[in-house]
């Protein structure tokens, strides 16, 4: 039973998280493109893509976690999901640049997080 | 908020972490560890479930930040093969080593009965703007020059031939055009120039420009030739009193 939950939890997430990443760094790429040729200068502008993204994958996350809180007695998955915010988060303070973007993330990781009923302790 | 400030605060010392990797990815993993111990304390999670949840988060954790790694590395591979080399990041123009091969390629083919014209151009008084309203006001000026230089010629139909050959110089390099229809093109760009109106901090900066153009014809006995020819043409646009347009066939 350990075993198996162990397993399934660490590929779920490296293989959620690492997709994750990979997307954050194309929208990334894209966005710098855009700012190159429209000449933006401010961050902010250049990574509202980033944020808008951020905050989907948070709220997609908080739905599923309700969702298998919900539906089953094995809260392996919801265990999981909460994993994944926390993941989600952490990697968005790393990566964001800009303060607004990163108090826009962090914030919505709070209201999230704090829904979710259970880890208000990290924001 | 307090611990994603500190996991945000690490960029401040990039320098310091980029030659350190692991010192870099402590904080993130000591606050996520913190985490999952507060909802121990705080919530019914079962002790099998917390330790699964938390290898997986540190498993997890070292695999995005490896992979994360790789990927910037390649982005950052690919990005220097590609824009950076061509273009200048300033301005989005081309740079000096795209103008000096295509320069080269359009002679090659100016030399088989075609036509090309050679446009050189730079922003008068520009030494002024930057003591005046000071160099980022200067860089504003630049990038406004090249965007509208490059969307008029865009209109025209010549893609992606702006460059940035110095610091406020600037060439393009017109294939199959004509004297007349490079003179008809550069008077367009004269007058955008003219009615531009640069904003920097509440102050509006207006600036004009002095133009050569030449025509690249296979008696040129490389293109270099043409390009002083330009050259030659812009300076005497200067020296006439800026804001000019000097025009000589090849």
């Amino acid at each position: 039973m350990f075993w198996r939950d162990l397993f399934s939890s660490v590929v779920f997430l490296t293989f959620g998280l690492t997709g994750f990443a990979a997307i954050f760094g194309n929208i990334e790429a894209d966005s710098e493109r855009l700012a190159a040729k429209k000449h933006w200068l401010n961050v902010f502008r250049q990574e509202l893509g980033l944020v808008i993204y951020v905050i989907i994958v948070l709220i997609g996350l908080y739905f599923l976690a309700q969702s298998w809180w919900r539906q089953t007695t094995d809260t392996t998955l919801y265990w999981v999901f909460i994993n994944a915010q926390f993941l989600v988060l952490i990697y968005s303070n790393l990566m964001l640049k800009s303060v607004w973007s990163f108090v826009i993330a962090q914030s919505m990781g709070a209201i999230i997080l704090g829904g979710t009923g259970s880890m208000s302790v990290y924001t | 908020m307090v611990a994603g400030s500190i996991i945000f605060t690490e960029r401040l010392y990039s320098h310091f972490f980029d030659q350190r990797p692991v010192l870099y990815a402590i904080p993130p993993l000591a606050i996520g560890m913190f985490s999952w111990y507060s909802v121990s304390v705080s919530y019914s999670i079962s002790r099998s479930q917390l330790i699964v949840q938390v290898i997986s988060f540190v498993v997890c954790g070292a695999g995005v930040y490896i992979f994360n790694r790789h990927l910037h590395n390649d982005q950052r591979v690919i990005a220097k093969l590609t824009q950076e080399v061509q273009y200048d990041a300033l301005t989005g123009a081309r740079n000096w080593m795209m103008f000096r091969d295509d320069l080269d390629r359009v002679y090659s083919i100016v030399r088989h009965n075609r036509q090309a014209a050679l446009v050189v151009f730079d922003v008068d008084h520009f030494k002024d703007v930057n003591d005046t309203f000071g160099h980022l006001a200067g860089n504003q000026v630049l990038m406004a020059v090249s965007s509208t230089v490059q969307h008029i010629l865009n209109d025209q139909g010549y893609q992606d031939c702006l460059y940035r050959t110095g610091g406020e110089e600037f060439a393009a390099i017109l294939v199959d055009c004509s004297a007349d229809n490079a003179q008809r093109i550069t008077e367009i760009c004269q007058t955008s120039l003219r009615k531009l109106i640069v904003r920097d901090r509440g102050q509006h900066i207006q600036i004009t420009a002095s133009f050569g153009i030449t025509t690249m014809t296979g008696k040129d006995r490389n293109a270099t030739e043409a390009f002083r020819r330009a050259d030659k043409n812009l300076y005497q646009s200067k020296n006439t009193g800026r804001d000019r347009i000097t025009i000589s066939a090849g």
